[in-house]
């Protein structure tokens, strides 16, 4: 874990689902550290968690070895969290689209989920790596 | 998890109901589900957080339940509230405030 004094909060670990707690718990303290309320903080959970998850599930499936990085950067009214790993790439569109989840379907609610949790998701592959930025207003 | 007249209660004691608890969770769930209840009473008060996949385990375990299963969540925090909203689960799922305001519902 590293925080420089003025840059972002950030946290790796291996890109596996049990890891994936670590990444919450470490946003929980930053997000707490700087007095970020209660709300406001499960949601960015919930959807760093769903996020997260997509990584260990389907970015780096049957490749363990992989890992991701949390960078967490809270002012002007606003968390910043930027995932980041070197699985395989999000689906285009994947974040752009809110697709209809029947009642009944045990599993597909994951993108849903972070956009009611996060006012800004943007996502992009470059040189290798999956970059998802989530911003969530604190207002 | 224990069980009383008719309606099987369930105790949930996993602080985080997650993609990694998931398994464990439904393993524990489907012994309990062998001679399919109709109405079940899920205490949620020692969870303080579900994700799609804890989320998922408990859709499967109503779906299973038949057209006529029933579940009520008892002490849901506030994120787990947040979720059943967010997910519009909260029109599947009976919330109550305590164990025996949810029987009432499930009669």
């Amino acid at each position: 874990m590293t925080r420089s004094p003025d840059g972002p909060a950030e946290i790796s670990v291996p890109a596996r689902l049990i890891e994936v707690r670590r990444l919450a718990e470490y946003l929980r303290k930053v997000c707490q550290t700087s007095g970020v309320d209660e709300v406001a903080i499960s949601d960015c959970e919930l959807a760093l968690v769903e996020a997260a998850n997509n990584v260990a599930e389907h970015g780096h499936a049957g490749r363990p070895e992989g890992k991701m990085t949390l960078s967490v950067q809270i002012g002007d009214g606003m968390v910043r969290m930027e995932l980041r790993d070197r699985g395989d790439p999000v689906p285009e569109g994947q974040f752009l689209r809110r697709g209809i989840v029947s009642r009944e379907a045990p599993r597909g609610r994951g993108t849903g989920i972070i956009q009611a949790c996060i006012d800004v998701v943007d996502y992009a592959r470059k040189d290798g790596i999956n970059r998802l930025i989530m911003t969530k207003r604190l207002d | 998890m224990l069980e009383n007249t008719g309606i099987l209660e369930v105790a949930v004691d996993h602080p985080r109901l997650d993609a990694a608890a998931a398994p464990a969770f439904r393993q524990e769930l489907d012994g309990l589900f062998d001679h399919r209840p109709e109405r079940v009473v899920l205490d949620l008060s020692h969870v303080d957080f579900i994700d799609s996949t804890g989320l998922g385990v408990l859709v499967s375990m109503l779906k299973q339940m038949g057209a006529k299963g029933r579940i009520a969540i008892v002490g849901a925090s506030p994120a787990v509230r947040r979720l059943l909203e967010i997910t519009r689960l909260d029109t599947l799922f009976i919330q109550c405030d305590s164990t025996s305001a949810a029987h009432d519902p499930l009669a």
